[in-house]
């Protein structure tokens, strides 16, 4: 019935209620009530004049974009080059010194590399040929002559 | 023409669904022009439907926000208006929420108010028979209030912005059957209140 009182029926569809409501008391009476409160609707006020809210909305959208353009920037500001010449140069003052500092507290370091590769040697004398650990032993025995020399 | 668009030639000549892609590629220019074309059916909905001009405005600003952070989104199969009314009524419906929770957020409008602006203006018309219109006006208003918001919302569409039931299903989310029911029932509550003053 709302859909006949805004026109929106199609013709034949439009004939057949028109046809029905002639005869039916009760939708005569429905229809009648519709089209007063479909008319009535039409007294609901207008808004008043106002000036576009365009300059609003784009200052909106710009302040936005710039808080999203400062979030990124504050994601990207440990990557900045200074920040990572800086962490470049601590960390190799920190391997520098900790070379320095091994060197001073283990000056035979490389002595007591070799004994401990002996001791091994002696424990895995029961290797295959060919396998890993016979390889180890030989690439073991090598870094021995070098040290000895 | 995306070019075009972008160079701000012609943007009066352009589709919406055009300016469209021209937004989401954060083209502002094309957003004033869509404004330009659809801010005063968005402020009529929205003013309609909360009967307060200071919360038309704001939802104004809110829909054409979303419009803009959401235009990725917006697929161009689909027609524009349909989309708008999409944003707008979910804008409306949530402020109507809102404003429950909230109820010194923009009230409505007084309707002596309301009426009174339309009677000033209104040529060729009585004092008394503007104080009349006023009254009936106000009896509308206050009709249309007392529905729930779907079915204030989904008559609004249809008798103001002479949406078709597709269209108009189409922005409330819902199916044609739905609305025509959301409809139905609308109809019956404002004709039972509205039966005795008109």
């Amino acid at each position: 019935m709302p859909q006949y009182v805004q026109g929106l029926l199609s013709a034949a569809d439009a004939c057949e209620t028109a046809d029905h409501v002639q005869a039916c008391a009760a939708c005569r009476e429905e229809l009648a009530g519709l089209k007063k409160t479909w008319s009535a609707l039409g007294e609901l006020p207008a808004p008043h004049a106002a000036a576009s809210m365009a300059p609003e909305v784009l200052q909106r959208i710009s302040d936005y974009e710039n808080k999203r353009a400062g979030t990124l920037r504050a994601w990207l500001a440990p990557f900045k080059p200074s920040f990572a010449g800086a962490t470049a140069a601590i960390m190799l003052a920190g391997f520098f010194a900790g070379a320095l500092i091994s060197s001073v507290y283990y000056p035979d370091n490389g002595q007591a590399q070799t004994g401990t590769d002996s001791a091994y040697a002696g424990i895995l004398s029961d290797a295959p040929p060919a396998s890993f650990v016979e390889l180890y032993q030989q690439t073991a025995g090598q870094n021995s002559q070098e040290n000895a020399l | 023409m995306q070019t075009r668009i972008m160079t701000g030639e012609l943007l009066h000549e352009e589709t919406d669904e055009a300016l469209m892609k021209a937004v989401a590629g954060k083209h502002t220019g094309a957003l004033r022009e869509l404004m330009g074309r659809h801010e005063e059916r968005v402020r009529r909905l929205a003013f309609r439907f909360t009967g307060s001009d200071d919360a038309a405005c704001d939802l104004v600003q809110d829909v054409f926000f979303k419009v803009y952070t959401a235009a990725a989104s917006y697929s161009p199969q689909a027609k524009f208006t349909t989309w708008l009314y999409r944003i707008t009524a979910n804008h409306c419906l949530n402020y109507i929420r809102g404003s429950r929770n909230n109820p010194l957020r923009h009230p409505a409008q007084p309707f002596e108010d309301v009426g009174a602006a339309q009677a000033v203006h209104a040529p060729g018309e009585t004092q008394l028979a503007a104080l009349e219109k006023n009254e009936q006006a106000a009896q509308v208003r206050r009709a249309v209030d007392s529905l729930p918001e779907r079915q204030r919302m989904a008559i609004l569409l249809l008798r103001f912005e002479e949406l078709s039931y597709r269209d108009a299903a189409a922005a409330l989310d819902c199916s044609v059957s739905a609305l025509e029911a959301l409809v139905h029932r609308g109809l019956e509550t404002l004709n039972k209140q509205l039966s005795d003053s008109l």
